[in-house]
């Protein structure tokens, strides 16, 4: 920590405050950092899962232009310290801020997440909790992914199952709604319909207000899934302790009424 | 992903001597320092020697294993790993192995997925010794992961292993009948490696990319395992790996 002069508090996490601070040493020039600290006295189970899948995910991706980087981590006393990059703001502060972005700008931000994305994919890692607070934003305007403590490797040996309790409820693919324990890096494909509507709309596309209402939100939107728009879907865990009957799809123009002719098309 | 990974950058030794010497240099360091802080003549003789070291360590490898086998499925090779890399850079005489091997196992266990709290963690662990072992279990749980300079993934031969035995089913599909009883010794071969230095020395795992050179544990483990069964396995496991990479 001596290394760094802290030059504010940024915010505070589950397990910890992240801090704004400065580089002392000569290496990188001063460079301005996000020190995220983690007060081990106080947790019970030692070093939190999510932090060690942070630190294994960022490891092993983080050189790409669309990810955070993860520059170093050590200790301090009895606290984990992890040093990342310094953005400036996050995607849902510009939702939040600026009502009139433009069309253009929001496919620029649609590109960097799937570059991203794609690149997480590709090293086969699911990220799991894809929302506008964890697309991070520098101030040269470069979204990165960030926060990958739901992060997880897709394991070859079947048997594995994940966990369904992933992802924050708004934005929680409908797999993970009726319980499938067996799913792929199609949640995060779901994440990313989810954000690009709420970057056309400015607002969350499913707001749902419990997890049961969040699959009525969906389904109320999408139309209720039968078993030829949806093979197997009979067969995940949840699927008959909840039915939503009857709900038809809303035309895809009437959810993104602003939506360009060119998005339509890729529907 | 093991080209690019610090397990190749930073915990893969040309071979056993080298690895022989850093610990010995370890070794030294720490005699060093106690002839600096003690007043009193001492003498090498008068510690373990570095093989004594060594045996110790391989005891509480064991006592690894047995934890490990308590857990479903039991998974050693990440915390075997650990505390092998633990111990070429923190000398036995200053960490006791059986603490290091409590934190190693309990790290991993977070690390692989097996998300058990610290009280299940410590089922074997008598009532009155808890408290004790729960704190030096978290404790040390920092300590490891700095000595491990915070490099998480270990990349085991298990998925190179199922990569070429689905290459070598395309060759002879026969061996498909034995698959059960190569299995077995395969998982054998492999817990074994786990108590020498193989994992310091050869790459594991080459699966996800184009191998220049066929993963040399998971090769030996099928070769080993098809003698076990009565198959020779050799030819048909080079040819399919030639024809892998061709």
């Amino acid at each position: 920590m001596e290394s760094f002069t802290i030059l504010g508090r940024v915010g505070e996490g589950a397990h910890g405050v992240v801090f704004k601070a400065k580089h002392v040493q000569v290496r990188g020039n001063g460079e301005v950092v996000a020190l995220k600290k983690i007060h081990l006295k106080k947790i019970d189970d030692g070093i939190p899962n999510n932090i060690l899948r942070e630190i294994k995910t960022l490891q092993a991706i983080t050189e790409h232009e669309n990810i955070v980087r993860l520059f170093d981590v050590f200790p301090d006393g009895s606290s984990l310290v992890l040093a990342f990059e310094y953005m400036v703001t996050d995607l849902s502060e510009i939702l939040r801020s600026s009502q009139n972005t433009l069309p253009e700008v929001s496919s620029y931000y649609m590109i960097m997440l799937l570059r991203g994305i794609s690149f997480c994919h590709e090293n086969h890692i699911i990220h799991r909790d894809l929302k506008p607070a964890n697309l991070l934003i520098s101030s040269s305007g470069q979204l990165k992914l960030a926060d990958f403590g739901l992060a997880r490797v897709m394991s070859v040996e079947n048997e594995r199952l994940y966990s369904h309790q992933v992802a924050t409820r708004w934005y929680r693919a409908p797999e993970l709604l009726y319980g499938s324990r067996t799913y792929d890096e199609g949640v995060d494909l779901w994440y990313l319909g989810c954000i690009f509507a709420e970057l056309i709309n400015k607002s969350p596309l499913f707001p749902g207000d419990s997890d049961i209402k969040q699959l009525g939100c969906v389904l109320s939107i999408l139309g209720t899934p039968t078993t030829s728009t949806w093979p197997g879907l009979i067969e995940l865990p949840d699927y008959n302790k909840i039915t939503f009957s009857g709900f038809l799809p809303i035309p895809f123009e009437s959810i993104v009424p602003d939506a360009t002719s060119e998005v339509g098309k890729i529907k | 992903m093991y080209h690019t990974s610090t397990q190749r950058k930073y915990w893969t030794f040309p071979n056993e001597e080298e690895i022989a010497q850093h610990k010995g240099a370890l070794h030294n360091q720490f005699f060093q320092k106690l002839k600096d802080d003690d007043s009193r003549h001492i003498r090498t003789k008068d510690l373990p020697s570095v093989e004594e070291l060594d045996h110790l360590c391989t005891f509480y490898e064991f006592e690894l294993m047995d934890l490990c086998r308590r857990f479903d499925p039991p998974m050693p090779a990440t915390a075997a790993v650990y505390m092998k890399r633990f111990y070429l850079v923190c000398s036995v005489m200053d960490y006791h192995p059986c603490d290091i091997m409590l934190a190693c196992v309990y790290l991993a266990t977070k690390v692989d997925e097996y998300n058990i709290s610290i009280d299940k963690f410590l089922t074997m662990v008598p009532e009155n010794d808890k408290e004790r072992a729960k704190s030096r279990t978290l404790g040390f749980e920092l300590l490891v992961m700095e000595k491990l300079k915070f490099h998480l993934t270990i990349h085991c031969p298990y998925r190179p292993v199922e990569g070429l035995l689905i290459n070598i089913m395309t060759v002879i599909p026969e061996i498909a009948d034995k698959i059960d009883e190569l299995r077995r010794h395969i998982d054998k071969f492999l817990s074994k490696i786990l108590y020498c230095q193989a994992m310091l020395i050869y790459p594991p795992s080459q699966v996800g990319e184009i191998a220049l050179f066929p993963s040399q544990i998971a090769l030996a483990a099928i070769i080993e395992a098809g003698e076990k069964a009565g198959l020779d396995l050799f030819e048909s496991v080079i040819s399919a790996v030639l024809n892998n990479n061709s």
